[in-house]
């Protein structure tokens, strides 16, 4: 149970998650799931669901940080086309497993948001897209679905009232680039992954040109705690424009990894220290990749930033997705920024040119230094290629493509010239 | 309207017009690769970034629409960076084999090299190889130097409409492939060479053969079609090298067999020497022979309608001043030589007939007649504008119809009974509905499709082949005139009644010949009868082509043939004198299409051999038969050729595209005529590989056409219970046939379909056949 | 006075032969230096290795022409001297079908050698091809080869020798 006190909010989305068997639908009930949803259903208006998430000030947990309630303002009325509800599952970046353990330890969690957020848009259709290889999630969710249905939480007139939603879950089939959520919306169409360009934005034409909203897990996860307990009671966990709770996947040179719930705004010495258990060696870490892995480095002197929207973006970096990986002295960065780059190089779906020539490049260039073949140019025509790729593309894979790239060249030019120079001598 | 600032210059455009476009419009230049005018946004080159004041990042800006105050530059420091970064991740793969590649010279990629890129390369790790594809008879590949701007993938989507490009992998994987090879049968695939941006799609015919810089350019009208397509003759010295469409006129692409029937310019079917008695002779001999099977005789004149309307003008000079009364036919397909109630001819333009809220095909395989008419139904049908279509064929489309009815030829009267019927009973009329009502008996349902279409805003007619060669021609195209002017389509601006005509000039034919015209038939009939002395064919091969091989073969053995024309056909053989004439390439002269567009081609081909334009042919048999000669030079032809139709003088250079000359109408009642049939209806088939002198001697459209080759005879299965593969005696009016029958369900019930006409179709003219015990 | 003056030293040019001993001095210098004539033909001199003579067309060491009938040097050339037809052959390699020069029209500017992408046309040392009649003037493929062949070793040192002053 979430206590409706904001001050003694621990956790939102993960409040249950210890709890065994939460999985199911007897277990998710006992916790109270489902519990609200029919006064959502009966007495809640359209406009007065999205003007409570407007206030929430919840801002999308995908990574892109946009406030929700502003983008279910988008869509339009009446268009005469059916309105969508995808949820976004398909958790690639490299460092996130957050929307992992909310869909196989509380999947009703995820159902009950897209029920609230469908009835607040007018949806008849949603879909979850799960990232391929969540094979146990993707059952999980299924079998959660299946015990909604048959609960009537689901499908025609939902607990007797007028509103009918279905849910389908599909799987991805193994591209990161799917995670994008206009290429999301083109897999799921029955298309190659490959982004589509801006504007038109989904909310007025997405999935088949329908308006449709593309929502993270833990986005649609945190929504039937603010109907619940209402938008102000969000909006004053956290700091002022950064609201509420986040799930942080920490990894890296720590010595407890795992997924921690916290209110935005506590420092990043705080989140490693206080819940991950300190680092591995040292007290400081090397670079700190604050959103996954496609977000700028920060290294040790914003080890006290605190963990928000703005504050990370004034450092310098991205929240991102909330993938905090930790890297000390002992890592070769030459080598991770090597591995990065062979990712981006195999993800790329290759429709822009800068892209598709751009990451495979970086990706040999590194190779070559890595194995001690790299030349004193090699530096500056990284530094080109990844520069000119980044914004440059219809998605933002190209940037993250060229982030880890461009935050060795500036922040460790001395062990790119080392690892040349160790080959010419 | 917006209005933006471009490189500070204020520029007005269109709402929602995208940045290049409105860069485009105001002449400023930002260059790209994988954007076309005529093709769907991808944006995926990245070349055309620009700079937007306020914007952190480049945008795109051939995806990103104008708005309202925006300043847009096109030039500074960062974009040259920008651009010379993008040219070199785009050469970074790409071969540097410009010396043997046809595109050099006219490749974008190697003007952008030069002028936006650094001019050295910085990558130096393995090159990516890709294997070639195989996409058709008239596309070679060389894949390696692919950018993947998948123009050719967007226009087998939106334009061939076969959708049989695609790309493969991700990443700098990522390759253009066909789903199977060797699939691309579109009759625009000649298209692909022309839009892609640089040498990886190539035109097969001219591979390695011709680099862009030699080339001659000759501009001219297309006559293999009625459509009258502009083109540019690309020649390299005396050979023609490729033919490609003109930027900026009324239709963008070009069919295959406009395209590819160059092939037959250079060949050994064309007619360079005059020919007497099978031999080679001199000019002054072959008139003289001619004269002497000539002078004083009853004579039938049997033109074809693609010649420059001069040389039209010439023939019809040849025949008031030396032939009073002989008769003159110059379709080879018409049955029917009543006059119309609206003659061949378009009343709309394509883009007319585009924007229509209504279109119906009425008895036409518009693909294969008129590929850039189907092209344009394409696009309504991608627009969800309704097509539909009655006929005896389901003829392959690129796209999907509202609704396609199966009739058989006899049933055209039913059907538009039966739509009139329903007309009237919703109050439109006209006068003589009624009339031509109680002339019938029977009506089919296909009636309702086609007045249902009928009761929208604007609606367009596409009357085709089985229609205007129905032996009940006249009649049926009075009931259609009938329904058109009671459903208000017939007035000055909206009129939508179209008939496909034969061939070329079709207004000007009607002008010059109306009076006199015969049915071709009429001819070979009078000939046999012992009615005339000698036949005078100037263009066509009645043998060859058309309904009426049978009779002409006939007619040959009685009267003399004399032959004028640029090619030679399968009748040559029987001609006593072969006079050459210069091709339609090959002459400065006017042609009209069937829009009634007017086009002058000012810079022809170099003429061949002993060929002479066909009116100084004319000029010089007038001579020769010993009257006065009414025009010395092109410029007193033209004086005639006004005088025949006087439209042509409010013609000039500058305004081709405004006038429109209208296809003559007869208001004269004819009503249906009941005549007795046999069992199964003769329906033929026109193919746009195959038809015509020209496209027979092509070898490549030969090559192509057998790809899409159907068996001489279909039938519908449930016809007889016709068994494919059987052997079938078909009796008709001359006799007794036999066939092997193929079977296809969509054909209608009760038609005999031949697919091959002309040369060996012997019962082309045949309008209904007996089946006589089908066995195996 | 003057004019005196000069009618005498005339007199004693004259009289006493001087102008034809300073003219016999000079030639009894030359005698005695080294000559710089040669006997043409029994002795040549030397030819700078960018000569600009006869055309030749080389090939590549396996015996493959090396033309591929980019026709860049008919395209450059301002005397219009060079025709090339061009054909796919069988291989699939882009070959000339025929490759003329007409030596008559040629002003040997060299521009072909220049704009040849692999070194296929190249100017040789020959200076020596005058011929009786104009037709052995007109160069073919064939010639333009056998004379690559020819000079083949003459030819790769003389491009050799060029190449470190591009």
């Amino acid at each position: 149970m979430i206590p409706s006190d904001p001050k003694k909010v621990t956790a939102i989305c993960f409040a249950n998650i210890d709890v065994p068997k939460m999985h199911t639908l007897e277990m998710a009930r006992q916790q109270g799931a489902y519990q609200f949803l029919p006064t959502v259903l009966n007495t809640f208006s359209s406009e007065h669901i999205v003007s409570e998430m407007k206030i929430s000030g919840l801002r999308g947990r995908g990574g892109a940080g946009f406030p929700t309630g502003l983008k279910w303002s988008f869509v339009p009325k009446n268009t005469g086309k059916p309105t969508y509800l995808l949820c976004n599952a398909d958790e690639g970046e490299p460092g996130t497993f957050k929307d992992r353990d909310l869909m196989r330890f509380d999947p009703h969690l995820l159902i009950e948001g897209m029920i609230m957020a469908g009835f607040a848009l007018g949806v008849k259709d949603a879909y979850i897209y799960i990232r391929g290889e969540f094979i146990h999630e993707a059952k999980r969710l299924n079998d959660a679905i299946s015990e909604a249905y048959a609960a009537n939480l689901l499908g025609d007139n939902i607990l007797g009232s007028s509103y009918s939603m279905h849910l389908t879950v599909h799987r991805g089939a193994g591209a990161y680039i799917c995670g994008e959520e206009t290429a999301l919306i083109e897999s799921l169409e029955g298309r190659p992954g490959r982004p589509r360009f801006k504007p038109p934005f989904p909310a007025v034409e997405g999935f088949f040109r329908c308006p449709t909203v593309v929502n993270n897990v833990e986005t649609l996860a945190t929504v039937p705690a603010i109907l619940e307990h209402g938008g102000e009671w969000h909006k004053a966990i956290g700091t002022p424009n950064n609201a509420g709770m986040k799930i942080f996947s920490v990894s890296g040179n720590v010595k407890k990894a795992g997924n921690y719930e916290v209110p935005l705004g506590t420092t990043m010495r705080s989140l490693i220290e206080d819940y991950a258990g300190g680092l591995q060696n040292g007290s400081v870490p090397k670079v700190i990749i604050p959103g996954g892995s496609s977000t700028p480095w920060l290294l040790a002197e914003h080890y006290d930033v605190p963990l928000t929207y703005d504050d990370l973006a004034s450092a310098g970096s991205m929240l991102g997705s909330g993938a905090v990986i930790i890297i000390d002295e002992t890592a070769d960065l030459i080598a991770l920024t090597r591995r990065l780059a062979h990712f981006y190089a195999h993800e790329s779906c290759g429709q822009c040119t800068p892209c598709r020539e751009g990451t495979g490049w970086l990706e040999r260039i590194l190779t070559r230094i890595e194995s001690g073949q790299g030349k004193q140019e090699d530096i500056r025509t990284l530094e080109d290629a990844a520069k000119h790729m980044a914004g440059r593309t219809i998605c933002a894979l190209a940037d993250g493509a060229a982030a880890p790239i461009l935050s060795l060249l500036e922040h460790f030019p001395e062990l790119v010239e080392q690892a040349i120079a160790e080959k010419t001598s | 309207m917006t209005t933006l600032f471009i490189n500070e210059e204020e520029v007005t455009v269109a709402a929602g017009t995208s940045i290049l476009e409105a860069c485009r419009q105001s002449n400023v230049d930002v260059p790209y690769f994988c954007y076309h005018p005529e093709l769907s946004v991808a944006a995926n080159c990245r070349m055309c970034l620009v700079n937007v004041e306020g914007w952190p990042k480049p945008p795109a800006s051939c995806c990103t629409p104008v708005s309202e105050g925006m300043k847009v530059s096109t030039e500074s420091e960062a974009l040259v960076k920008d651009r010379e970064m993008a040219m070199e991740y785009l050469l970074i793969h790409h071969p540097l084999d410009c010396p043997v590649c046809d595109q050099g010279g006219e490749c974008k990629l190697q003007d952008y090299a030069m002028e936006h890129g650094s001019g050295k390369g910085r990558y130096l790790e393995e090159k990516r190889i890709i294997k070639d594809k195989q996409l058709g008879p008239f596309v070679t590949t060389s894949m390696t130097r692919c950018i993947h701007c998948t123009r050719c993938v967007r226009f087998a989507d939106e334009i061939a409409g076969t959708g049989d490009m695609g790309v493969l992998n991700r990443g700098d994987h990522m390759e253009i492939s066909s789903v199977v090879d060797e699939c691309l049968s579109s009759e625009l695939s000649g298209n692909l060479p022309d839009i892609c941006p640089v040498g990886a799609l190539l035109d097969g015919p001219s591979h390695d053969v011709s680099r862009p810089w030699e080339m001659t350019r000759h501009q001219s009208t297309c006559t293999q079609c009625p459509q009258g397509c502009d083109i540019s003759i690309e020649s390299r010295g005396q050979d023609v090298m490729r033919i490609q469409p003109i930027e900026g006129s009324p239709e963008p692409w070009l069919c295959d067999r406009g395209r590819f029937v160059y092939d037959a310019f250079r060949n050994e079917s064309r007619l360079l020497k005059p020919i007497s008695k099978q031999e080679k002779v001199s000019w002054n001999d072959a008139i003289n022979d001619s004269i002497a099977l000539l002078k004083d005789k009853r004579i039938g004149i049997i033109c074809s309608p693609d010649w420059s309307v001069e040389g039209l003008s010439a023939i019809r000079l040849l025949r008031d001043t030396a032939f009073k009364n002989a008769p003159v036919a110059f379709d080879l397909h018409r049955r029917d030589k009543r006059s119309f109630a609206f003659e061949e001819g378009f009343s709309q333009t394509t883009q007319q007939i585009e924007d229509a809220d209504q279109v119906v095909i009425l008895g036409s395989d518009l693909r294969q007649r008129l590929p850039l008419v189907m092209q344009r139904i394409r696009k309504r049908v991608l627009a969800d504008k309704p097509v539909v279509r009655i006929g005896s064929m389901r003829y392959r489309t690129n796209s999907e119809l509202q609704k396609d009815m199966l009739i058989r030829p006899r049933d055209w009267v039913s059907v538009i009974a039966s739509a009139i019927e329903q007309v009237m009973a919703l109050g439109k009329q006209a006068a003589g509905m009624q009339a031509w009502l109680d002339a019938t008996q029977d009506r089919h349902e296909a009636g309702k499709v086609l007045a249902d279409a009928l009761l929208a805003e604007t609606c367009s007619l596409l009357v085709g082949e089985e229609i205007r060669c129905h032996n009940d021609a006249a009649a049926l195209i009075h009931g259609l005139d009938l329904l058109m002017r009671g459903c208000g389509h017939a007035e000055a601006n909206n009129d939508g009644r179209n008939l496909i005509p034969e061939g070329m000039n079709a207004q000007a034919l009607t002008a010059l010949f109306a009076k006199d015209r015969m049915s071709v038939s009429d001819i070979f009939e009078d000939a046999n009868q012992g009615k005339l002395d000698a036949i005078l064919l100037i263009g066509s091969d009645p043998i060859g082509d058309g309904l009426f091989p049978v009779q002409a073969r006939e007619a040959l053995k009685k009267v003399a043939l004399i032959q004028i024309g640029a090619i030679q056909g399968e009748i040559s053989d029987q001609a006593s004198v072969l006079l050459p004439a210069s091709a339609y390439s090959e002459v400065e002269g006017t042609f009209i299409n069937m829009e009634g567009r007017v086009r002058t081609a000012h810079h022809p081909l170099e003429v061949l051999g002993d060929q002479r334009p066909l009116w100084k042919i004319m000029m010089r048999l007038l001579q020769a038969l010993g009257q006065d000669i009414p025009a010395v030079s092109l410029e007193e032809l033209r004086i005639h050729m006004h005088r025949f139709i006087p439209e042509l003088t409010k013609v000039d250079d500058k305004q081709q595209d405004a006038i429109f000359l209208s296809s003559a109408r007869n208001r004269k009642s004819i009503l249906p005529t009941q005549i007795t049939l046999r069992t199964l209806d003769v329906v033929s088939r026109y193919s746009m590989y195959r038809e015509g002198m020209w496209a027979r001697s092509s070898e490549l459209l030969r090559g192509a056409g057998e790809r899409q080759k159907l068996a001489d005879v279909i039938m519908h299965p449930d016809t007889l219970a016709a068994q494919a593969g059987s052997i079938a005696t078909l009796d008709t009016d001359h006799g007794q046939y036999q066939f092997k029958i193929d079977v296809r369900d969509d054909i209608s019930p009760g038609v005999l379909f031949i697919s091959k006409r002309g040369i060996a179709g012997d019962i082309s003219n045949v309008v209904s056949v007996d089946i006589n015990g089908g066995s195996a | 006075m003057q004019c005196v003056l000069k009618w005498l030293k005339r007199q004693i040019n004259t009289w006493l032969l001087l102008e034809l001993v300073r003219g016999l001095a000079l030639t009894g210098k030359y005698l005695f230096k080294p000559k710089i004539t040669i006997e043409y033909p029994e002795e040549r001199t030397p030819l700078s290795p960018r000569f600009r003579g006869l055309h030749a067309l080389r090939r590549y060491d396996d015996g493959e022409e090396r033309c591929i009938a980019c026709k860049l040097c008919e395209v450059v050339c301002p005397a219009l001297a060079i025709q090339i037809d061009s054909e796919e052959r069988e291989d699939g390699s882009r070959r000339t079908t025929r490759y003329d020069i007409d030596t008559t029209l040629c002003i040997f500017c060299g521009f072909c050698e220049e704009a040849c992408p692999v070194d296929a046309i190249v100017e040789t040392q020959i200076f020596e091809y005058a011929t009786e009649n104009r037709q052995d003037l007109y160069y073919t493929k064939d010639r333009l080869l056998a004379t690559g062949d020819k000079y083949a070793k003459q030819i790769s040192a003389n491009l050799a020798d060029k190449s470190q002053y591009n």
